[in-house]
């Protein structure tokens, strides 16, 4: 089974590794069978669908491990033809309607219309709805959010939502309140470490602490990327050395070496060179904001104290231009101009 | 020039309106109407034989109620002037009409005109006939659709003067020849026309050719070829002296064969009569059309030159002065020497009868020796300031008459190579282009030694490769299917800049004839390719012998289609050697005659998209701007021609707003003059709308304007002193202007209240007008960072990243609410980045494109990234979206994928890189990816991701240490992938993952060649396929490569006997003991007949030798 990611991930609310109290609270929800629509937000890899399956397993049983990926496709008002992957089992469905682009308001309209107007045959001994798994609903647009606020109530006998996100302040209050909010926060450190430990042991392989909280620091208490990157140091070098580098993911790295250019030359010339970098980097797939944070999060290692408010404030600024705009590459340079003039000034008051 | 078919002959006569005709037009004897002639001139008749309508004139001229030309007619009979009338039909159009100057009303059955010429004939002299009586009112109702032909037509309709005057205006230059000529006809007392055959022939001819569609000339073209036929050594003149006329050479005309002595005897006594000369010359004449369409339809007619003023036939052409071919009924060639422009002396009594404006009688000298002197002058104007002056523009107006409806443009387009007025180095260049396929056109010796400019970087020298033509001398001939064509094109911006005129008169001027091909149309693609064949490959139907080959030019070329491109380029590329291979089959191969016929392609834009593939074969010729001198000449010449008076700084102005825009110069002097104007002064120009196209500026113009201050001082410089007059002061930039408030209409006002322009009241507007806001920003944003302005803070830059955000922002508002009203405010962003970002230095502004490689980089990747999720398993899948696969999964995954392995074959790995092989495999399936085999860019191949996932991964700086997979190590991956892949297809149970079976699984499996050295049961050890199909029993599980699928038969439904075996139970059985095994393979083989299959690569076990106690 693939990755170790894949491989050890638990199916079970009572194999999770932490956040124990959530997962009794999830299966007495369960049991209690007022099952409300819930909207699951947390950090990226904490664990939110994991433990969503985990407690869709709870609800159905194993059979809503068998997964069957489908490809649907759905008709605009123009025309044109839209084709949306489904992953989805007996009992769920879970869809990312934020792969739809602008037509995402149709997609979750259709997909919530066909779920929810068959009922589950055998009400007895099945639970009397079906779920229906958005993901990425933070990135959807405001219409189909609002067009989600209807549906949700209307369909709500026989179908219950579970939103994923990462943050919530991107989806609307009305949503918000029609949901039963859980946050799943990140792994502590040592709850990695536990999970690494947990996985050298079924792989038959040796780590030290040392070494696992290493990586689990590198991770930046994502459990998916500390798992990746551990099998990854695994495959590069074996048996580990206490020294040995942790590979960091290439774009971070390209980010980095961007941030030093940033802060070894403040000039026009210099901001060309960035724009390149920042165009390799978008031409990567790599999200804008994702650029802009993972930038910050350098550049603050970096910088004086007096400038990393005033440069926290502009990092929040540009992405939220970027939010607006359609052309990150203008809002990346922006930010990077408006950090070097700043840091510019900086240094001049210093008297370099 | 086709010939009509019968229904096409038919079509006509209904078109016009035959019917409708008078009974009396049908009545064989109706010509005898015209014998009412007076006696002076009549001195022959003879019966008409008509079998068909006739004498449409005469015909109402008896009963038409408005019939002014009858009414003429008798009218002249009445005043005794020598006026006739001829009748006439022609072969095709059956019309009748009347002769201009007195001509015995004659016609025979036998005697045609030539076909080729026969309407224009007949149509010639109707309008001749027409301008006599001037003005007429429509008589007759008339139901063709053309008004030109409705004109030309028999006198029915209406005439309007004012479309024929061009014909008027045109005189052919005329020499002392046919000066003594129009000498001789003028003493005939004989009221000379007042315009002369030359041109109203020629345009009717034109017309014609318009009618048929296609093919034809124009009256320009005709003119020319016309005056080329005076020098006797035309391509047409030739041959029609060679087809037709065998003893061209005979100095006499040959005499008459077929008029009976007692005809001329007859005729000759009328003359005699008449107190005229005796008739020296032929006069029956049958056009080539009737003589192949046989006698049915005769009467044609017959100018006799019995008359005092018809026209002189001679046997060759005449040296000097036009003539008109004609064909009689034996086929042989005669010319009729045309009748040159009289003098105005000889116009002045038609005049007088007319009652039209005199031209001013009486003049001190003859006109010949005017225009001698005229000629004279014009000489020394070219030697001395060594202008190249028209030699045939300028010509005569008449003030008083009504004005020319015929536009300047067309009326002082230039007729040769020298009056061309663009640059003449790149008329020199086409002219020498051209001559160069002299070479392999006309086999001449290769004269000129061309040599494309260096400036022309599209060219593509000629292959040097040499075909081996018989006779090929260098790599010229040899090159001369790959002769490329000029693609005549002016980067865009120069409209009117004298392309089309200078690629016409190239060819003009090296006596090839010319075929226009215009392209506006969108043409089917076939049938363009025919088009483009039919112009090179073929020549005019009239003297096959000895014609000469076309030049073909495509106009418009850029609005064409791609695949029209494609075409011509399959035919100007056809039989080079690049082309030879893939002309090899099918349609292609039809091509494969290489082309010998130069074409010239015209475009405003040479970067059109559809030209991209044509640039590559072609050589280019930018047509630069004309220059503002040699245009303020011309014009000065127009003016001068036209009797318009303009200051000579007017002209300055009027090239400098228009851009020296020929055509819009000439047009708005034309314009000018036909309101009054005599005088116009400067300024009125600069505030003239007129003239002054809405000209798109180009990108880079106004991103110069933008960045680059200076040369928007210069802009606003002209645009702040509309008359030039001012002294240049530089104008520091007026940034408080930027954000006024003028709108672009009211800038004369503004500049009359004293307010100098700044960027917004000239350059926005142009941004406005310009409308590709996306491209403009873009290319802003990609050179503004490398203008040199001053901002040590890099604060202008924040501020102009600050408009480019709100740029962003309007725009996605815009599209995404459809709210466009909102992109009045776009513009300002480019305003912006020249408050912010312009500087004094010149920089070179490059096109931008790091934004559309971007995306064509991110549209890969993301194709990338959705096959790897679209393809990785569901369970993969659950837990995976598109960013985290980037962001958090590539990375580590890349690394997964390069193991630390040795790169040897997997029987000798150890069990613990056995195992990390299989868990690589495993990760492999489980995301959907391969390894495949590819061929690199040196020639050498090697295994590649497939979706390439590290495409994704890696960046151009190092970013990481992963190590690189040898080659063997891959190769070794693949196989193992395909292997498992294959188990996993055929529906086996996947191995379980616990790491003993999975080594040894991936171990034996993928053991192509040699057997497994932990197999311990047989010494010879067979190979796996073997092993299977014997049921041979083997600690490790079966192999794959075998089929231990389902058998099937035909219809897919399962074979039971062979499922026994195949099926993975009997694999397990297997497992159990070699007996049990064994014993069921030996029953399976027992039921069908053995077969091999043997995977392709496992060459061994074909050799392998079976014994057939194993089989048995």
């Amino acid at each position: 089974m693939a990755l170790w990611v894949d491989k050890y991930r638990p199916t079970n609310l009572d194999k999770l590794d932490y956040n124990l109290t959530l997962s009794k609270q999830l299966k007495h929800l369960v049991s209690a069978g007022d099952f409300p629509h819930m909207m699951v937000y947390g950090p990226p890899g904490a664990g939110k669908k994991t433990r969503v399956m985990c407690l869709l397993r709870e609800l159905y049983g194993p059979g809503v491990e068998k997964l069957k990926v489908e490809h649907r496709t759905f008709k605009t008002p123009s025309d044109a033809k839209l084709e949306i992957i489904t992953i989805a089992s007996n009992y769920h469905i879970e869809l990312n309607p934020s792969d739809a682009g602008t037509q995402d308001r149709l997609v979750v309209q259709d997909i919530l219309k066909e779920i929810a107007s068959s009922h589950q045959l055998d009400t007895q001994t099945q639970r009397s709805f079906k779920v229906v798994v958005l993901t990425e609903v933070d990135k959807l647009s405001k219409d189909a959010q609002h067009a989600l606020r209807r549906t949700m109530e209307l369909y709500v006998s026989t179908c219950r939502l579970i939103l994923l996100c990462n943050s919530t302040s991107k989806v609307l209050s009305p949503i918000r309140s029609r949901c039963l909010g859980i946050r799943i926060p990140a792994p502590t450190v040592p709850e990695i470490v536990t999970v690494l430990q947990s996985i050298a042991r079924k792989e038959g392989i040796s780590v030290s602490g040392d070494f696992a909280t290493r990586i689990a620091e590198s991770s930046d208490r994502n459990l998916r990327k500390a798992i990746l990157s551990f099998e990854a140091c695994r495959v590069q070098q074996y048996p580990f050395v206490s020294n040995q580098p942790i590979q960091k993911a290439d774009w971070e790295v390209y980010v980095e070496q961007t941030a030093s250019e940033i802060l070894g030359e403040q000039s026009p010339k210099c901001l060309l060179a960035v724009r390149g970098r920042m165009y390799e980097l978008l031409s990567h797939c790599i999200p804008a904001d994702i650029i802009i944070k993972s930038l910050t999060n350098v550049l603050l290692r970096s910088i004086d104290r007096s400038l990393k408010i005033e440069l926290v404030q502009w990092a929040a600024t540009y992405e939220h231009r970027l939010q607006l705009g359609s052309k990150p590459i203008f809002h990346l340079e922006a930010f990077v101009a408006k950090f070097m003039s700043l840091y510019k000034r900086y240094r001049l008051n210093l008297g370099y | 020039m086709l010939e009509p078919s019968q229904e096409d002959i038919a079509a006509w006569e209904a078109q016009y309106d035959l019917a409708s005709l008078p009974a009396e037009a049908e009545d064989p004897f109706a010509p005898e109407l015209t014998y009412r002639r007076p006696p002076p001139n009549s001195v022959i008749t003879r019966r008409l034989p008509f079998d068909s309508i006739d004498t449409g004139f005469n015909a109402e001229a008896q009963t038409g109620p408005v019939d002014a030309a009858g009414a003429v007619s008798s009218q002249n009979n009445t005043s005794g002037l020598p006026a006739q009338t001829a009748t006439t039909t022609t072969t095709t159009t059956t019309t009748g009409f009347v002769s201009r100057w007195p001509r015995k009303a004659t016609a025979t059955e036998d005697v045609r005109f030539k076909r080729s010429r026969d309407e224009s004939t007949a149509t010639d002299v109707q309008a001749a006939l027409n301008s006599e009586f001037g003005r007429r009112a429509p008589t007759q109702s008339n139901s063709w659709n053309n008004d030109e032909s409705t004109r030309l037509m028999g006198g029915i309709t209406a005439y309007e003067p004012e479309q024929d005057d061009p014909f008027f205006d045109n005189p052919p230059d005329f020499d002392e020849a046919a000066d003594q000529e129009a000498n001789y006809y003028a003493s005939q007392a004989d009221p000379p026309p007042e315009f002369d055959d030359l041109d109203v022939a020629d345009a009717v001819r034109a017309f014609v050719d318009d009618q048929r569609g296609g093919g034809g000339r124009t009256l320009n073209e005709i003119k020319r070829l016309r005056r080329d036929e005076n020098a006797s050594d035309t391509p047409e003149m030739r041959k029609l002296q060679k087809g037709a006329l065998p003893d061209f050479l005979e100095d006499d005309p040959a005499p008459y064969d077929d008029v009976s002595d007692a005809d001329r005897a007859e005729e000759e006594e009328a003359r005699r009569l008449a107190g005229l000369p005796p008739i020296q010359e032929p006069r029956r004449f049958v056009s080539k059309g009737a003589q192949a369409g046989a006698n049915t339809r005769p009467a044609v007619v017959v100018p006799k030159r019995s008359l005092p003023t018809g026209p002189k036939l001679t046997k060759r052409p005449p040296l000097k002065g036009d003539s008109m071919s004609l064909l009689d009924r034996n086929g042989d060639m005669w010319y009729v020497v045309l009748k040159p422009k009289p003098s105005l002396q000889q116009q002045q009594p038609l005049h007088e009868r007319m009652s039209l404006p005199d031209a001013g009688h009486l003049l001190p000298e003859p006109v010949s020796v005017m225009m001698a002197r005229l000629d004279a002058q014009r000489v020394a104007a070219v030697y001395h300031h060594g202008v190249a002056m028209s030699t045939t523009p300028v010509k005569k107006s008449r003030p008083s008459q009504p004005e020319s409806s015929q536009l300047w443009v067309e009326k002082y387009a230039p007729r040769g190579f020298i009056d061309l007025i663009s640059d003449p180095g790149t008329n020199r260049l086409l002219l020498s282009w051209l001559k160069q396929w002299d070479h392999c056109v006309f086999g001449k010796p290769r004269a000129i030694h061309f040599k494309p400019p260096p400036a022309a970087p599209a060219f593509k020298p000629f292959p040097a490769s040499d075909r081996g033509k018989p006779g090929a001398a260098g790599g010229f001939r040899a090159a001369a299917g790959s002769q490329p064509q000029a693609a005549n094109g002016g980067g865009g911006a120069h409209a009117a800049a004298g392309r089309k005129f200078a690629a016409t008169a190239a060819p003009a001027e090296s006596e090839v004839p010319v075929k226009p091909l215009p392209m506006q149309d969108p043409l089917d693609q076939e049938l363009f390719r025919n088009r483009v064949l039919a112009a090179v490959e073929m020549s005019s139907v009239f003297g096959s012998e000895n014609t000469l080959p076309n030049c073909l030019i495509i106009d418009e070329i850029d609005g064409s289609s791609a695949a029209a491109i494609n075409a011509l380029i399959a035919i100007a590329t056809a039989g080079s050697t690049s082309t030879e291979k893939r002309a090899t089959t099918g349609k292609a191969a039809k091509l494969r005659r290489p082309l010998q016929r130069p074409i010239i392609c015209i475009c405003n834009d040479i970067f059109a998209r559809s030209l991209q593939a044509l640039r590559q074969v072609a050589l280019v010729v930018p047509f630069p701007n004309t220059s503002g001198s040699r245009l303020q000449t011309r014009l000065t010449q127009i003016c001068k021609a036209e009797r318009f008076e303009l200051e000579a700084n007017v002209l300055v102005t009027l090239c400098e707003s228009t851009n020296n825009d020929i055509r819009s110069c000439i047009n708005t002097l034309q314009f000018l003059s036909r309101h009054g104007k005599t005088a116009v002064s400067s300024s009125e120009i600069a505030r003239l709308a007129v003239g002054q196209k809405d000209t798109q500026r180009g990108l880079f113009l106004l991103w110069e304007y933008t960045l680059q201050a200076r040369s928007l001082q210069q802009l606003l410089r002209s645009a702040n002193d509309p008359s030039a007059a001012m002294s240049a002061k530089d104008s520091k930039l007026p940034t408080g202007a930027l954000f006024g408030e003028s709108n672009a209409g009211g800038l004369s006002r503004e500049l009359s209240r004293g307010r100098r322009l700044g960027f917004m009241d000239v350059v926005v507007p142009m941004i406005t007008a310009n409308g590709e806001y996306d491209t403009l920003l873009s290319g802003l944003y990609e050179n503004y960072l490398s203008v040199r302005f001053t901002d040590p803070n890099m604060v202008k830059i924040q501020d102009a990243l600050d408009w480019v955000a709100f740029y962003d922002q309007v725009h996605l508002h815009v599209y995404r609410n459809q709210m466009f009203h909102l992109m009045q405010y776009l513009p300002y962003t480019v305003a912006a980045f020249h408050v912010y970002c312009s500087a004094q230095q010149r920089q070179r502004l490059k096109f931008p494109k790091q934004h559309k490689d971007f995306v064509q980089a991110l549209t890969q990747r993301q194709s990338i990234i959705a096959n790897v999720t679209s393809g990785c398993t569901a369970r993969v899948r659950a837990f995976l979206n598109a960013q985290q696969l980037v962001v958090d999964v590539a990375s580590p995954l890349a690394d997964v994928l390069s193991p630390n392995m040795r790169p040897i074959t997997v029987q000798l790995l150890n069990a613990a890189e056995r195992k990390q092989l299989a868990a690589v495999v495993d990760v492999i399936l489980s995301f959907n990816l391969s390894f495949e085999q590819v061929r690199q860019f040196d020639g050498m191949y090697d295994y590649v991701l497939t979706p390439n996932l590290l495409d994704v991964v890696t960046f151009p700086t190092p970013t990481s240490v992963r190590r690189k997979l040898p080659y063997p190590t891959k190769q070794l991956i693949a196989h193992e992938v395909e292997i498992e892949r294959l188990r996993q297809n055929a529906g086996e149970q996947p191995p379980a993952l616990t790491p003993s079976a999975s080594s040894s699984t991936v171990g034996h499996a993928a053991s192509g060649a040699p057997p497994q050295p932990t197999r311990q049961d047989s010494k010879r050890a067979p190979a796996p396929n073997m092993d299977l199909l014997l049921g041979r029993s083997n600690k490790a599980p079966m192999p794959v490569k075998v089929e231990p699928k389902v058998v099937r038969d035909f219809f897919g439904r399962v074979v039971q006997v062979i499922e026994e075996t195949s099926n993975p139970a009997s694999m397990d059985a297997s497992n159990h003991g070699p007996t049990k095994a064994a014993a069921a393979a030996q029953n399976a083989l027992a039921t069908f007949v053995t077969s091999y299959k043997f995977q392709e690569g496992f060459s061994n076990a074909v050799r392998h030798s079976v014994r057939i106690r194993d089989l048995l």
